[in-house]
């Protein structure tokens, strides 16, 4: 296969039905993501970022359109098959975090690592290792509720880390942090993006994170308005006006 | 065309340790959901065990036929009880759910968890259930016998109380299991991103 781009999408349409309305969330999406790409998703709330997401990483199915991961049709694939690229080759992160709450830190990095046939004893080096370059390594035997969200954002993105996937989904991971950590979150996300080569997606409303992005797509009611690169756009974090 | 990528697992042994993790840190609300089935089988095994001790003592007015369908009313309403326990239990954690989905975990794996869990809630519940009921069995029946003369019955029948303690832990196991596996299945089947948006 080739490996030309991470992800392709052609024509992508998503359509929910809400009672009696059809509303469409996403109007025919047209992208390419390369691999090692930092890629910035910037919309306003609303603006179909999460369902934009949810359609790379295979959580939803496109009611029109097609999905290319790295050149397999998304739709060729079965259920198991996407369970497979899920466990492989995709890590997320969440607005809201979402760690197991009953297990540690260190468990919950281990998590993907179980559905990828490790033994207990890799599962727990990898997982060391990682809390460790995320910058917990006293922190690791902590429940989620002993952590703030800083830290509980790291696990999270340790987890999405530990199963060597090819992209990583970050669903406005700075949404429910103050600025100060959402920014350096972002810029750990960077940095391990550049490190391990993987493909970053990042999607976020808040335009002071546009100086770690490689790429940045505009996002507006389900449309992709322009796709820059960063040297491209001609704003700076301290001015920042949406170019439409 | 494919990625060829080999299929998630999820091994019994690692569901085992979080069921177990997951009952523990939730102790007290795991044992009020128990609560049902605890009170279903402890009244069963009551029963069965003032009726072994009347039988033993030749008593003239030993267990009626009526009461052995007490104990099958009581434990029809022990599984509606239960069931709303494990409906609850369930829709509480259908994030939780998402996210197994999102790291590889198969619709499966899913109900395999929790039915894991429903199992090991129910080795809690039919174990204290058991035990409780056989004590009680024994009390409501100091009035009529002796302390001593029950205590050579029971021991004469040492084998059929421990029958008695693996049938309420089976009947308790397959309940929970039962109760659990509709709700575990209908969030199972849920696709991971519809779970991860649910609210509760």
């Amino acid at each position: 296969m080739s490996d030309e781009t991470t992800i392709k999408m052609v024509d992508v349409w998503k359509t929910y039905q809400m009672g009696e309305e059809k509303v469409d969330a996403l109007h025919g999406i047209n992208l390419e993501i390369t691999p090692g790409e930092f890629h910035c998703i910037m919309g306003p709330s609303g603006s179909g970022k999460t369902t934009f997401l949810n359609m790379v990483g295979a959580l939803d199915v496109p009611t029109k359109g097609e999905v290319y991961f790295e050149g397999v049709p998304l739709s060729s694939l079965n259920k198991k098959q996407l369970a497979s690229l899920r466990a492989y080759k995709v890590g997320f992160i969440f607005q809201t975090f979402n760690l197991v709450p009953v297990i540690s830190a260190l468990e919950n990095v281990t998590l993907p690592l179980i559905f990828q046939k490790f033994s207990r004893k890799e599962r727990r080096k990898r997982a060391e290792t990682i809390l460790e370059r995320v910058g917990l390594e006293d922190r690791m035997h902590h429940t989620p509720d002993e952590l703030s969200g800083g830290q509980q954002q790291r696990v999270a993105i340790a987890r999405a880390l530990a199963g060597k996937p090819s992209l990583i989904l970050a669903d406005e991971p700075t949404g429910n942090l103050d600025l100060k950590t959402g920014f350096q979150i972002v810029e750990l996300l960077r940095e391990l993006c550049h490190e391990t080569g993987v493909t970053v997606i990042n999607s976020t409303h808040d335009l002071k994170l546009i100086d770690l992005a490689d790429k940045i797509s505009w996002l507006r009611d389900g449309e992709i308005t322009r796709t820059q690169k960063r040297l491209e756009v001609s704003i700076s974090a301290s001015n920042v006006t949406i170019p439409v | 065309m494919d990625l060829n990528l080999p299929e998630p697992d999820f091994s019994f042994f690692e569901m085992l340790y979080l069921s177990f993790s997951n009952i523990r840190r939730r102790f007290l609300r795991s044992l009020i959901t128990a609560l049902g089935i605890i009170l279903g089988i402890a009244f069963m095994a009551a029963l069965l065990t003032s009726s072994l001790i009347l039988g033993a003592m030749q008593a003239e007015s030993g267990v009626e036929a009526y009461q052995f369908w007490l104990v099958g009313i009581s434990l029809v309403v022990c599984f509606g009880g239960i069931t709303n326990s494990m409906l609850m239990a369930v829709n509480e954690r259908v994030k939780e759910i998402g996210v197994y989905k999102c790291i590889g975990g198969l619709d499966s794996h899913i109900v395999r968890l929790f039915i894991v869990e429903a199992l090991l809630l129910g080795i809690l519940g039919g174990g204290i259930g058991g035990v409780l009921g056989i004590i009680f069995g024994f009390i409501i029946n100091l009035n009529r016998f002796s302390f001593d003369e029950m205590s050579v019955v029971l021991q004469n029948n040492s084998i059929i109380l421990i029958a008695l303690l693996l049938l309420s832990l089976l009947i308790s196991m397959v309940l929970t299991a039962l109760a659990t596996y509709i709700p575990a299945r209908r969030a199972a089947n849920l696709s991971p991103a519809e779970a991860l948006r649910y609210e509760n």
